[in-house]
């Protein structure tokens, strides 16, 4: 199942700007290489979930672990098909994650650099935003 | 162990944000140097120096400033975004004699027989804080996981192979690795989790 919060304070939110790079989760935290990325954009609960299953299934049996940095936590909402303007704002339709360009999307712990890369590389493949891959500074 | 590399560094007049962002357009890093309840000084160095001084292992270093020298440790480095140019350094003055409190990095030896196994090796502490003298930072503390089979954990207080002179400071109850069971393929469905996107609730009416 997708992920998506629980409760929130108001359902619908406005689209807004992405501006500036990120200041948080910018670096590898929890595993040694991490998926940074280059962009901003709108990462979807769906893809986050496609992402997840494709390294899961690449990293199972090799003994790494994987790290979701990112969550989808702001609606975006769409109009029914076939339906005529007015009538108000729509009803949430899917939850999309804000990446700013150097945020961590995803973490390995474990494993190899040269697992990890191509871990990386299958799940780049369903981002929408360009990525590149970064190491646990020394120290 | 640090090795003491001699640095040179100018007094930096310019102070600030926007005069920090014109030097740093000019290959120069801003930096400040503190401690010993002396004045504050801000310097600034050549960013490759910068880089080959972080890259050289070494965490103390002699600082040449004006024909006078200063031994200093990396306290902290501040990096742009990307991790690619370093934006500021922090250095405090030390004494080679003066015990000093540093985060150590973890390196980890040998394989786990647990991860072998179908184990997940799971790494909580990568850095760990120690206390020790200045001229006497290790570079790294080598933690061996040959023996570490599945479902069990290393902690801090089981370290064996710890410089002479080298105190501790991290949670003796702390976990550096831990091999997990690998968790199974099917994850638990939260039952109170709502399915459809437009059905999540709202707090507050907007």
């Amino acid at each position: 199942m997708a992920l998506m919060p629980k409760r929130v304070k108001y359902r619908k939110r406005q689209r807004g700007r992405i501006k500036g790079n990120a200041t948080r989760g910018n670096t590898v935290v929890f595993g040694e290489f991490g998926l940074q990325s280059t962009q901003a954009g709108h990462v979807t609960a769906t893809t986050i979930e496609a992402c997840r299953i494709a390294a899961a299934q690449y990293i199972r049996g090799t003994g790494a672990k994987l790290y979701i940095r990112i969550f989808p936590d702001k609606s975006v909402t769409a109009r029914p098909l076939e339906t005529r303007m007015g009538k108000g704002k729509g009803e949430p339709d899917h939850w999309v994650a804000v990446v700013k360009p150097g945020t961590v999307l995803f973490e390995i712990a474990g494993g190899t650099h040269d697992a990890a890369r191509d871990c990386f590389n299958r799940v780049a493949h369903k981002l929408p935003v360009r990525v590149r891959m970064v190491e646990r500074p020394a120290g | 162990m640090s090795t003491i590399e001699k640095l040179t560094a100018a007094v930096r007049s310019s102070i600030g944000s926007t005069a920090s962002r014109r030097l740093r357009s000019e290959g120069i890093v801003p930096a400040n140097i503190y401690g010993h309840k002396q004045t504050p000084q801000a310097v600034q160095m050549q960013a490759d120096i910068v880089h080959a001084m972080i890259h050289s292992g070494s965490k103390v270093f002699d600082l040449e400033i004006d024909n006078s020298l200063e031994k200093v440790l990396i306290k902290d480095i501040q990096w742009d975004t990307f991790s690619k140019h370093v934006m500021h350094i922090d250095f405090l003055r030390v004494d080679p004699t003066e015990r000093v409190k540093v985060e150590v990095p973890v390196t980890l030896r040998g394989t786990a027989p647990g991860a072998l196994q179908g184990g997940i090796l799971e790494q909580p502490m990568h850095t760990i804080e120690v206390e020790c003298l200045a001229v006497e930072i290790p570079e790294s503390i080598t933690v061996r996981i040959g023996s570490l089979q599945l479902g069990e954990s290393l902690h801090v207080n089981e370290l064996t192979e710890l410089p002479a002179g080298l105190t501790v400071l991290s949670p003796e109850d702390s976990v550096i690795v831990h091999i997990a069971h690998e968790a199974p393929a099917v994850e638990p469905v939260e039952e109170d989790a709502p399915e459809d996107p437009a059905d999540v609730p709202a707090t507050a009416e907007g």
